[in-house]
């Protein structure tokens, strides 16, 4: 009697402790709708880097665009070039930039910036330094600069006697004057990539190894934290030159987010936005609801996705191997399965948004498994093992990866397939696999609406083992590409024909499995708006640079 | 345990069955009579059979990312009920499903059943020796079956299957072989600890007979019934296993096909596709629950009181 009812009771007090518990750990409520001021989105890979010398990839740019300046910059959401946190002028024969820094521009920690601060920062990209944990790897896009190659000799320490390249000098307080060996119309846009944001040389020389956790800059956010691989917070860096009364009080960024979590989220009012490009079966669940459908931007972008072949070696040295996987690769049907028709064809290096596109090249290399295997017997393949490695963070590279190695199976070679962990371009030869692979699946967007950034920077032999991943190489190439990079932008017409020309040589040249042409497309709360009046917050719809977070609004909802 | 001759008691009638049964026949009259158990032994042969058979029974090509295999924006097809084409629907990628399943079969039936092979070499004769010898043979090898009992098999597997560079079918069964002998051993030594003290073998040794010899002709052959249940049950925790692997991508590598694999890229269809997962996990399910069913029959059929 007394011991069933204790019995019961206990049994009631255990339900009420378990059902307690269980609203303890439910799932919390959307952060956004309790803190309305905050941009929170994800990524579904890591962000790499806050440290200009180690940047690559379009991840690392967002955060690293709102912490930090270039010289010059694009007017947002345009790709015009106008004044950062210097104005610029240029000599008339295109050989000497002059820039004056603007007055009052101080880093987030209150140091003004110098003209000493703008030549370190650019002499430690072009060659790393002691504390960056690599070299440098766009160093190269500033190899036209008087000095580069004195000071960029390589190694880890710099040349004795050295400090920087001959041709950055300040003539006087707050300027700095650059003078390069030949013009390059593009140089500007070279100066306003991420490479080239402007460090605190303090800080840099402070931290060491560990300077990305402190990263510093004249941006109008600054970083809050960072949990690496997780989650990134930015909070508003008042005394910038770029700050925005009314700008979002937190800017969120988890990393490493599978993409159907990060669309859960977004449903949820989690997240302001779902980057892109959008994984198939996302698409799918948008095409199905109404509501995602009219939060749904696409746009064309200055990008291609293709299959970069090791040309340093054996069998991809051989142009029959080469031009026998173009044949074997039915792009058609990626086209359709992985982005679901919403991207194009590409026909060559170049995508047809960039002057120097060649229009005369319709389809090079059209399905064709029969002439594959025959191109196959006539390079001579015995057999031997074919590493491709991709990246395996999303379900569409993994796909691809498959019916790739299968198209391959099917003309007889015989391939193994390796997913590594890593992104951004050429995480091929970062990776451990260095230099024992054959075949990578890569892609690549624009730095700046010009041929010479995809021409020069993925296929010439100056990037070899940088963003030319396999190293291809070839002479007629190579110096009509130097060439048309050297004239100046009067004489766009010639420059537009020698890249066409190029283009031809690196497509009978099978130079890469040319798959398709980026496109973009994400979805964006109806709660995110423009901070000026009349202007379209549409993401990318700048080609060049990511959304400007510092330039958007968040109602509350 | 030992399986003495079993004779009918007479009848109030009179009238006795003369017939004296082997235990054998009796355990197999027990175990016919079971439905559940026939219909797992059923399952099974249906899945051995599949599994030898599937090139020549699927109705398609379980690699190929067929053109038409997807809709107008490629995505996957749904089931059209027409056994030449796409029957149970496509995949993202275009490929049968039908096929891929048939094709699965292959993969789970070879690593249920190698995997179960390569654990009961190590763990039988482990076991026999431990149990027949004793002493501190017996001890050493109990102390090592305790450690490799402790760790998480998943775990370990997972670790020594990441290190391999480049994996193959075998590598996944020899993984789960050599890792989950454990339990098998113990089970082995604990029967032959009683088959020791039977009569015939304790004579046997009087006379002379070498050991090995003891082992394989009078230990073994009386132990080998809870060693055959044992066996069926661990099939189906390895036909898991493998499909957890495969799962998270760590087992059977490109272009295998295989049922966990097909569950690890369905899964982010689920919202508009559920199919994509459902036909891999029925499959899953019926070869687990084919094999469970079956190890339970042959349970209860060699030792019927052991449940009572």
């Amino acid at each position: 009697m007394a011991s069933s009812t204790w019995k019961r009771w206990s049994m009631a007090m255990a339900g009420v402790a378990a059902l307690a518990m269980t609203a303890a750990v439910s799932i919390p409520g959307p952060a956004g709708a309790a803190t309305p001021q905050v941009i929170h989105f994800s990524f579904s890979s890591n962000i790499e880097t806050l440290d200009p010398t180690e940047w690559t990839d379009t991840t690392s740019m967002t955060p690293m665009q709102e912490i930090y300046d270039t010289l010059v910059e694009y007017n947002p959401y345009s790709s015009k070039i106008v004044p950062g946190i210097a104005n610029y002028s240029v000599s008339k024969n295109g050989l000497t930039y002059t820039f004056t820094l603007k007055k009052g521009i101080k880093f987030s920690n209150g140091d003004p910036v110098t003209a000493q601060d703008v030549i370190y920062s650019i002499n430690r990209v072009t060659r790393g330094d002691a504390n960056s944990s690599g070299a440098a790897p766009y160093g190269f896009a500033y190899a036209d600069i008087v000095g580069y190659t004195q000071w960029n000799n390589g190694g880890k320490t710099p040349p004795a006697g050295m400090s920087g390249m001959s041709g950055v000098t300040s003539p006087s307080a707050g300027v700095v004057q650059i003078k390069l060996q030949t013009p390059e119309a593009f140089f500007l846009n070279v100066m306003a990539l991420m490479s080239a944001v402007i460090v605190d040389p303090a800080v840099v020389e402070k931290y060491g190894q560990n300077y990305q956790l402190h990263a510093i800059g004249t941006g109008p956010y600054k970083l809050k934290s960072w949990n690496q691989g997780h989650q990134m917070i930015l909070v508003p860096n008042t005394t910038s030159w770029r700050y925005r009364k009314g700008e979002a009080s937190q800017i969120v960024m988890d990393e490493n987010v599978n993409p159907d979590l990060a669309l859960l989220r977004y449903q949820q009012g989690d997240y302001a936005f779902l980057l892109g490009p959008l994984p198939s079966e996302v698409y799918a669940k948008i095409l199905g609801s109404a509501t995602l459908k009219s939060q749904y931007h696409d746009v064309t972008e200055n990008g291609i996705v293709y299959l970069a072949f090791n040309e340093t070696k054996a069998p991809f040295n051989n142009v029959y191997m080469r031009q026998a996987v173009n044949y074997a690769v039915n792009k058609q049907l990626l086209i359709k399965d992985i982005t679901n028709g919403r991207a194009a064809l590409m026909t060559q290096m170049l995508p047809p948004g960039i002057p120097g596109y060649n229009k005369s090249i319709k389809n090079p290399y059209p399905y064709n498994p029969t002439l594959a295997k025959s191109l196959l017997k006539k390079a001579g393949y015995k057999g031997q093992a074919i590493n491709f490695i991709y990246p395996s963070n999303t379900s569409d590279h993994i796909r691809t990866a498959e019916i790739i190695q299968n198209e391959l199976k099917a003309i007889g070679m015989n391939v193994n397939l390796q997913g590594t962990s890593q992104v951004g371009n050429y995480w091929p030869l970062e990776d451990n696999q260095k230099g024992n692979w054959n075949i990578a699946w890569t892609d690549w967007f624009q730095d700046y609406p010009d041929a010479q950034d995809f021409m020069y920077n993925l296929a010439s032999t100056d990037a070899c083992g940088a963003t030319n991943v396999g190293c291809y190489a070839n002479p007629q190439f190579q110096s009509l590409v130097k060439q048309a990079d050297a004239l100046p932008q009067s004489e766009n017409s010639q420059r537009n024909i020698d890249y066409a020309k190029a283009n031809e040589i690196a497509v009978k040249d099978a130079a890469w499995v040319f798959l398709y042409n980026e496109w973009n497309d994400d979805l964006v709360q109806p709660w995110m708006t423009p901070a000026a009046s009349g202007q379209n917050l549409m993401l990318y719809l700048h080609p060049v640079m990511q959304p400007e977070y510092n330039l958007m609004n968040v109602k509350a909802h | 345990m030992s399986l003495p001759v079993e004779v009918p008691p007479p009848t109030p009638s009179g009238f006795a069955d003369e017939k004296i049964r082997t235990p054998f026949q009796t355990a197999v009259r027990r175990f016919l009579h079971n439905k559940l158990a026939v219909f797992g032994l059923v399952l099974v042969i249906i899945m051995v059979v599949i599994a030898i058979i599937a090139p020549s029974v699927a109705p398609m090509s379980p690699y190929t990312s067929y053109p038409d295999g997807t809709t107008m924006q490629g995505l996957p097809l749904p089931p059209t009920w027409h056994w030449h084409h796409f029957f149970l629907g496509t995949d993202s990628s275009g490929r049968d499903e039908m096929s891929m399943l048939l094709f699965g079969t292959q993969v789970s039936m070879e690593v249920g059943f190698m995997a179960t092979a390569i654990t009961l070499v190590i763990g039988v004769i482990i076991g026999l020796i431990s149990g027949y010898v004793g002493g501190w043979l017996d001890n050493v090898l109990m102390r090592i079956t305790d450690v490799v009992l402790a760790f998480p098999l998943f775990l370990f597997v997972i670790l020594l299957r990441s290190v391999v560079s480049h994996p193959t079918v075998a590598t996944v069964y020899e993984v789960i072989g050599i890792l989950g002998w454990a339990g098998i051993a113990r089970i082995t030594r604990g029967q032959t600890l009683s088959a020791r003290k039977l009569e015939y073998v304790e004579s046997a040794r009087a006379v002379g007979v070498r050991t090995p010899k003891i082992l394989a002709k009078h230990i073994f052959p009386n132990i080998m019934g809870p060693i055959v249940v044992y066996a069926t049950l661990l099939i189906a925790s390895n036909i898991l296993l493998e499909s957890a692997l495969s799962f998270l991508s760590i087992g059977v590598p490109d272009p295998t096909v295989s049922w966990g694999k097909m569950i690890n890229l369905g899964l982010s269809w689920y919202q508009t596709d559920p199919l994509l997962i459902v036909w891999p996990g029925i499959a899953i399910a019926l070869a687990t629950l084919g094999f469970n069913l079956l190890g339970d029959g042959l349970s209860d059929a060699l030792n019927p009181r052991a449940g009572e």
